[in-house]
């Protein structure tokens, strides 16, 4: 029962990698993000008890805290600041193209899978398939990167990125966690830049505030707060 | 072909002729429920099919005899596939054949019929139905026959009693396969019976009809034929989904009990799923017909890698 | 019963002389009646063939100057003669009348004469069983269908098409000659070979040369520029022959070398898919985009080719990877397809002459109104849509079902890496199955429902009942291959392989005669006949209606990445600052994938050659006389060096 409702998140988790590629509007964005968040909790959490590790558990509400609820809090804040509603300007790939691109990968990181990994493949198949999604969630997430503009959709792209590596690290290796405090620390790395991006590298996080009124990106109403 | 088949051939046709229209009021009740309206009264759709067939039909003077036969050869086509479709009581032997790919192109034949009684009356609204339907239908086939291979693959049969049967005997196994191919169907469903948010059922404004545009021009009791066949289409596309995902009151061995407990466990599936129907249509906007093939690409995507899923289990 | 096969032939050569020779008037119906008695006995005959299970019974065998010429007939011809046999049986109903109708007496005699002349060398090239037999009736099938084709030659654009055809023809025999020439080095004799291993490279590379001289006549992309150019170019007799059975022809061909010669590898069988595949998607989607009636048909017919190949393939595949099962329904599938396809595309193409012919257009977006001025050729021109959209219980239903399920079978059976393959032919057959739909709802609903949009197609007149009764035969054929199919398959030994169309086809009857009865007991029986709904303008016009190119424009807009419209325009303006405007044009047209970067490069190199070679031909009499005297001086070299 519980490896087949994994198996159901492990593919609900690559469509919402394909939502990524084509979605248009911003708000869905950071809520398909959500959604896979929350999909990897479940995996996580569904993991522990099949293989009865309880250090997953911790992941998973780790996983819960940060992408769950913080990061898309804090994105979301800087969506509403910034009037922008919509990304629908791509590059190279139309999402009609970008889906079927990744249909390639997910087929390609199989096969090259099961050349390398014959073990893996004798010993459980779940662990088979959660790496092969995990590689190609990653795959997908650079592909998120290179086709959309906009930066704030690349760095959702990103974060998707990251999501897939955790998945990959969830299922393959022996070292989870500090997997997970890696990302975590790379993800603190990411809203840093996101702060330079938006207001100079010359500004600290307090003044960022002022710096996108002056620059008349936050809406004056809301500002006075 | 024996005695019984042909009592099961009679009972199912009857049940998707009485049934069909009630689906389609309840899911408007839904819908007008949800927007805080009282909707119609659950006996509309009989009524309403009633009162067209008591009108004159009128045809156009240049339309041809694509007009004349058009209706009758449409819900005649449905109706053979309704024999197809067990929708309680699975034969042992079958009436009709009841290969899946002879249910699939019936369906085209269907649409291809409709396709051109809207070509047949020289009015722009029957061209722009009859174009926008033919698009979308030829994104959503391939999506189609991928999910119907899939459940033929999982099931291990091409014919749809059998694939019933076994759905029957293997309950409840719930494969995530199974699961994740209801969501492919359940998308199916909708575009194939025109909703939110492929085509609005509700409106006759151009910009907004597809299926509607090309019965713009029928009356009468051809429209009742129309009404009726769409209404069955989807009787039966929602009766797969039930019957594989949900199989509980299937009868094999026939009695007047089990028809019966069958025959109501059937209802309230079907009122549930319509339940849900309506609620999904509620809780959307119509898409804009160009960004409509992405949503079938999501659909195509999904059903590829169900079978993906499946294939490296 | 295999030497009644030499009066048949005889029978085609002198309904032939006939007409070349004689010039009477009006002889073309003694000879169409004789090429039609000549049809009739060959289909009767193959029929009883094909029935009692003949194996490989010769006909006759001619020596030329030690060329051995050995006409046989097995089952396998036996089901094409068939399919020539009821093809001129149609045919020679329909020519006479139409040739009334062109102007030019010679051509008429000329057409006339060259039709049962080029059904023969067709009927040669499946007699025969040894391979330098089957090189000269294939190009005696080549040249007489180029002259046909030729007919119209006031027209530019006959006559480009026929250029193109005969250097594409001439292409495909170069190919098939390398191909019969290795196999002469490989076996020794002029026989047709019996199972060479696929494994070996020389027979591998006899294989792909063969199969690019068949891809080019079968019109598989990207060899398929010259067909739409071709086969609308010819007359209409003609055109339904070229397409309904050379095709046919080549494809036979292809069937005979698969089945007999080789034993084919697994990479074989993937090449065709490839190549299936990519004609089938692509046949349709040029189809789709096509305004002219004949060029649509032509193109759906290279879609056909496609879906043929890609039984083809599937067969290889199987049967190379052990699954014979599937692999044989593939391949019956295949060779039902193909015959089903000359009939119906014969079927088509009669019906589109006939309305091309009264209506005086082949333009679609001219045409219109014509079902109730021309009831029995719309009749039966929709009886051909209905079957090239495979809707049961019609002929072209069963080829694509057999397909179908042998494509399902080995989603069910096959090892993961063959089952994606196969998820993925299956989506592109079922993408091509859509957009076969698509086309033909608007090949027969623009051209025939609605209102004429031209003074030509109103005034269109219904054609004289023999134009109607050749197509009628074939109609009446596709309609019974299609409803007792799986009693006909049962039949030839292959039983339990489809689903029973016989009951179904009585379901639909009964049912709808039910439903008709029902409704007219019980609803309202009034009709009253008035104007379409028009918001209220009161003024009916044709120009209401949808186009052919509006009718499309939604797919056009979903599959741009392959259409590629472009957009050109031109201003001219009356002043350098370019602001008062004089006139411009502006066109909107595909790219033409193929002819720009296949087709022309090699033309352009070629031609680049041949103004390189040229100079050496550009002097006067003196430099021919420098050139024997090099000559006369290297041959003394050579004499005194190699001494």
């Amino acid at each position: 029962m519980m490896p087949d409702v994994v198996r159901i998140c492990l593919v609900l988790v690559l469509v919402s990698s394909a939502f990524l590629l084509s979605s248009r509007s911003l708000s869905n964005l950071v809520k398909n993000y959500q959604y896979q968040s929350v999909l990897l909790v479940l995996i996580a959490t569904g993991l522990a008890v099949i293989e009865d590790r309880p250090l997953l558990f911790l992941i998973a509400a780790l996983t819960l805290a940060s992408k769950v609820f913080g990061l898309p809090a804090f994105i979301r804040m800087i969506q509403e600041r910034m009037r922008i509603q919509q990304d629908i300007r791509f590059s190279y790939l139309h999402p009609t193209g970008a889906l079927m691109v990744s249909i390639g990968i997910i087929l390609l990181v199989y096969v090259c899978f099961a050349r390398i990994l014959h073990t893996l493949y004798a010993h459980n198949s779940l662990f088979f398939l959660g790496s092969v999604i995990g590689v190609s969630m990653v795959l997908m997430g650079l592909l998120a990167v290179c086709t959309r503009k906009m930066a704030i959709t690349k760095v959702i792209g990103y974060l998707s990125m990251e999501n897939g590596v955790l998945l990959f690290g969830l299922f393959v290796t022996e070292l989870p966690f500090i997997i997970e405090f890696v990302i975590m620390v790379d993800l603190i790395i990411l809203v840093l830049l996101t702060t330079l991006l938006t207001v100079g590298i010359d500004s600290s996080i307090e003044e960022y505030k002022v710096r996108l009124q002056k620059f008349h990106l936050w809406t004056e109403e809301e500002g006075a707060q | 072909m024996n005695e019984f088949s042909i009592l099961y051939g009679f009972l199912n046709i009857s049940l998707v002729l009485l049934v069909s229209p009630l689906f389609m009021t309840v899911i408007k009740k839904v819908k007008a429920r949800v927007q805080e309206r009282s909707g119609p009264q659950f006996l509309q759709g009989y009524y309403n099919l009633a009162k067209l067939f008591r009108k004159e039909t009128l045809y156009s003077d240049y339309s041809s005899f694509i007009s004349r036969i058009a209706p009758y050869a449409s819900i005649s086509i449905l109706l053979v596939a309704a024999l197809q479709v067990p929708l309680i009581w699975v034969p042992s032997q079958e009436l009709v054949t009841g290969n899946i790919i002879v249910f699939l192109y019936l369906l085209v034949a269907g649409r291809f019929l409709l396709a051109l009684l809207g070509l047949d009356s020289a009015s722009t609204f029957g061209g722009m139905g009859s174009s926008r339907e033919m698009s979308l239908s030829a994104i959503i086939e391939p999506v189609t026959v991928v999910v119907f291979a899939a459940l033929a693959y999982v099931m291990g049969s091409l014919s749809i009693p059998e694939i019933f049967r076994n759905a029957t005997l293997q309950f409840p196994a719930f494969s995530p396969t199974i699961l994740l191919l209801s969501i492919s169907f359940f998308i199916l469903i909708l575009v194939e019976t025109g909703r939110i948010p492929v085509d609005n059922p509700e409106t006759h404004l151009e910009l907004t009809m597809v299926h509607e545009g090309m019965l713009l021009d029928t009356s009468g009791r051809n429209l009742a034929l129309f009404e009726l066949g769409h209404a069955v289409k989807q009787t039966l596309l929602m009766a797969f989904l039930l019957n594989v995902l949900l199989p509980v009151g299937m009868v094999l061995d026939v009695s007047v009990s089990a028809l019966l407990i069958g025959g109501f466990l059937f209802l309230i599936k079907g009122l549930g799923l319509c339940l849900v129907i309506g609620l999904f249509e509620s809780s959307l906007a119509k898409m804009r017909f160009f960004q409509i093939p992405n949503l079938f690409m999501i659909a195509f995507f999904l059903s590829i890698l169900t079978i993906f899923v499946e294939v490296m289990l | 019963m295999s030497e009644l096969f030499i009066p048949i032939i005889l029978l085609y050569a002198l309904s032939g002389s006939v007409s070349l020779c004689i010039r009477k008037k009006r002889i073309w119906t003694v000879s169409s009646w004789t090429m039609g008695t000549a049809g009739l006995l060959l289909s009767l005959l193959s029929l009883y063939q094909v029935c009692t299970n003949a194996a490989g019974e010769i006909c006759g065998a001619w020596h030329f100057s030690s060329f051995p010429f050995v006409l046989a007939s097995d089952r396998l011809t036996a089901v094409f003669c068939f399919l020539i046999g009821t093809l001129s049986l149609a045919v020679s109903v329909y020519t006479p009348r139409y040739l009334e109708g062109m102007h030019g007496n010679r051509r008429k005699y000329f057409v006339s004469g060259c039709i049962p002349f080029f059904l023969l060398s067709m009927l040669l090239v499946l007699l025969a069983r040894t391979t330098i037999a089957f090189l000269a009736f294939w190009e005696l099938m080549a040249l007489i269908s180029f002259f046909l084709v030729l007919t119209e030659y006031e027209e530019e654009k006959t006559r480009y098409a026929a250029f193109f055809y005969l250097a594409m023809t001439q292409i495909s025999t170069v190919f098939v000659f390398a191909g019969v020439i290795l196999l002469h080095s490989l076996t020794g004799s002029y026989e047709y070979p019996s199972a060479l291993p696929g494994s070996d490279p020389l027979t591998a590379l006899s294989f792909l040369f063969l199969f690019i001289g068949l891809a080019i006549k079968s019109g598989v992309i990207p060899f398929h520029k010259w067909l739409p150019h071709a086969h609308p170019a010819a007359p209409s007799p003609v055109s339904a022959l070229m397409s309904g059975m050379m095709i046919s022809t080549a494809l036979y061909v292809m069937f005979r070398i698969l089945l007999r010669f080789y034993v084919p590898e697994l990479s074989w069988g993937f090449l065709i898919l490839a190549f299936g595949c990519l004609t089938a998607v692509l046949g349709v989607m040029y189809a789709l985009k096509e305004q002219d009636l004949k060029a649509l048909l032509a193109y759906s017919s290279i879609d056909n080719t496609g879906i043929i190949l890609i039984g083809t393939g599937l067969w290889v595949v199987f049967s190379a990877s052990g699954y014979p099962d599937i692999a044989l329904m593939a391949l019956v599938g295949a060779v039902f397809h193909t015959v089903s396809h000359g009939i119906f595309k014969g079927l088509l193409f009669l019906t589109a002459g006939s309305v091309v012919q009264a209506a005086k257009t082949r333009n679609i977006d001219e045409l219109g109104g014509l079902l109730v001025r021309m009831p029995w050729t719309g009749g039966l021109f929709f009886i051909g849509v209905l079957s090239i959209i495979s809707i049961p219980p019609f002929s072209g239903f069963v080829g694509e079902l057999l397909i179908l399920q042998a494509l399902i079978g080995g989603l069910m059976q096959m090892s993961p890496l063959m089952q994606i393959v196969m998820l993925f032919v299956i989506s592109l057959f079922s993408l091509t199955g859509a957009l076969t739909v698509m086309t033909f709802v608007k090949a027969f609903g623009l051209t025939f429902l609605a209102l004429p949009r031209t003074t030509g197609a109103e005034k269109a007149r219904e054609v004289s009942p023999a134009m109607y009764i050749g197509p009628a035969l074939l109609a009446g054929v596709s309609a019974v291959l299609g409803i007792f199919s799986s009693q006909i398959l049962g039949l030839l030994g292959y039983p339990g392989m489809m689903p029973d169309i016989l009951t179904l086809s009585l379901f639909l009857l009964i049912t709808a005669g039910l439903v008709y009865a029902a409704v007219y007991s019980f609803a309202s029986r009034n009709t009253r006949i008035t104007k379409t709904w028009d918001c209220g303008i009161h003024a009916p016009t044709s120009r209401m209606e949808y186009t052919g190119s509006g009718f499309t424009q939604p797919v056009v807009r979903f599959f741009s990445a392959i259409y590629r419209t472009r957009i050109v325009y031109s201003k001219e303006y009356m002043d350098p600052d370019q602001c008062l405007f004089r006139n411009g044009t502006a066109s909107i047209y595909l790219v033409r994938f193929f002819e720009e970067n296949f087709y022309l490069p090699l033309a352009r190199g070629i031609e680049r050659y041949a103004e390189v070679v040229s100079q050496l031909q550009k002097g006067g009499v003196d430099r021919y006389v420098l050139y024997v005297f090099a000559a006369v001086i290297a041959l003394i070299v050579i004499l005194g060096w190699s001494a």
